[in-house]
């Protein structure tokens, strides 16, 4: 079995049976545990406060932003490359779950930023990139539905989102490659998850929140898929 | 740890709250636009 076993939709819903309950189990597990250690058991940090509790929320959604594109990246490419419809279907649904979690990520980071920098915003290679891709989601929504023909937009849009692939690395490395404001990453690789930067107590909420809300926006994703399919069905119904 | 730590966060808690406050309407907000999408759909396709 290969990934495009996955690829047709009735292999995709019979996938989505089984993996939405399992989701939502872990949501529903998760993001009370998550939220209760964050806002009320790890402690406030020496220096910044209960304004640290902050983090629990701005990395997530920055994970979310790119992860989220990245997932959009790969359905690009398998659009581009087979043509496959289930992949158009997936950048309808999932773009704009993302541009929500990266305006998450700038606003989150904007609260933070005013009382830790005392500057709601400054135009630092990290907060620019991030930035940069807020415009790449916008735009690429934007192409989806500026064709006549869906399949038109769903090509435009795959070609859009792969050119905004570059802008991963760069956000990525930009607290390496420029001197920012913005603080390195803490857990970039497995050797530093292995000797984090942070201590555990500050770790353990900062990694359940994270899980949680990815199993979250995986969910509406889904089920976001699910709609889109409908809709194309209904569509090809002539309802 | 008392109500104060629980609730008001110090001198931050506009922020804090805030933060929170607009992720939970964001992530419930997508979630609830697409159960109902997909009911809405759902029936149509049916029909």
């Amino acid at each position: 079995m290969n990934l495009s076993y996955f690829a047709n939709p009735a292999h995709f819903e019979k996938l989505a049976k089984v993996v939405l309950p399992l989701l939502s189990t872990l949501c529903i597990i998760l993001l009370p545990v998550g939220l209760v250690d964050a806002l009320i058991i790890s402690p406030p940090d020496y220096q910044q406060g209960d304004a640290v509790r902050i983090m629990y929320v701005h990395v997530p959604s920055a994970w979310l932003s790119m992860a989220i594109y990245a997932a959009c990246g790969i359905a690009a490419i398998i659009g581009i490359v087979w043509k496959h419809t289930l992949a158009e279907l997936f950048l309808r649904a999932a773009l704009p779950v993302g541009a929500a979690a990266t305006a998450l990520c700038l606003i989150t980071g904007m609260l933070w930023g005013k009382p830790m920098w005392g500057t709601w915003w400054v135009w630092d290679a990290r907060l620019t990139s991030v930035l940069v891709l807020m415009f790449i989601y916008i735009a690429t929504i934007a192409l989806l539905d500026a064709f006549d023909r869906p399949e038109q937009g769903g090509q435009a849009a795959a070609w859009m989102t792969v050119i905004g692939l570059v802008n991963l690395p760069i956000i990525k490395y930009s607290v390496e490659w420029w001197n920012t404001l913005h603080q390195p990453s803490s857990l970039s690789s497995l050797k530093r998850m292995m000797n984090p930067a942070m201590a555990g107590d500050m770790l353990r909420p900062l990694l359940v929140m994270t899980v949680g809300l990815t199993c979250l926006a995986a969910i509406i994703v889904i089920l976001r898929l699910k709609a889109e399919m409908l809709a194309r069905k209904k569509a090809v119904k002539g309802i | 740890m008392d109500a104060e730590t629980v609730l008001g966060m110090g001198k931050y808690a506009v922020h804090v709250w805030g933060a929170y406050g607009l992720c939970f309407i964001v992530f419930a907000g997508l979630l609830t636009s697409a159960v109902c999408k997909l009911h809405k759909l759902g029936k149509d396709v049916k029909k």
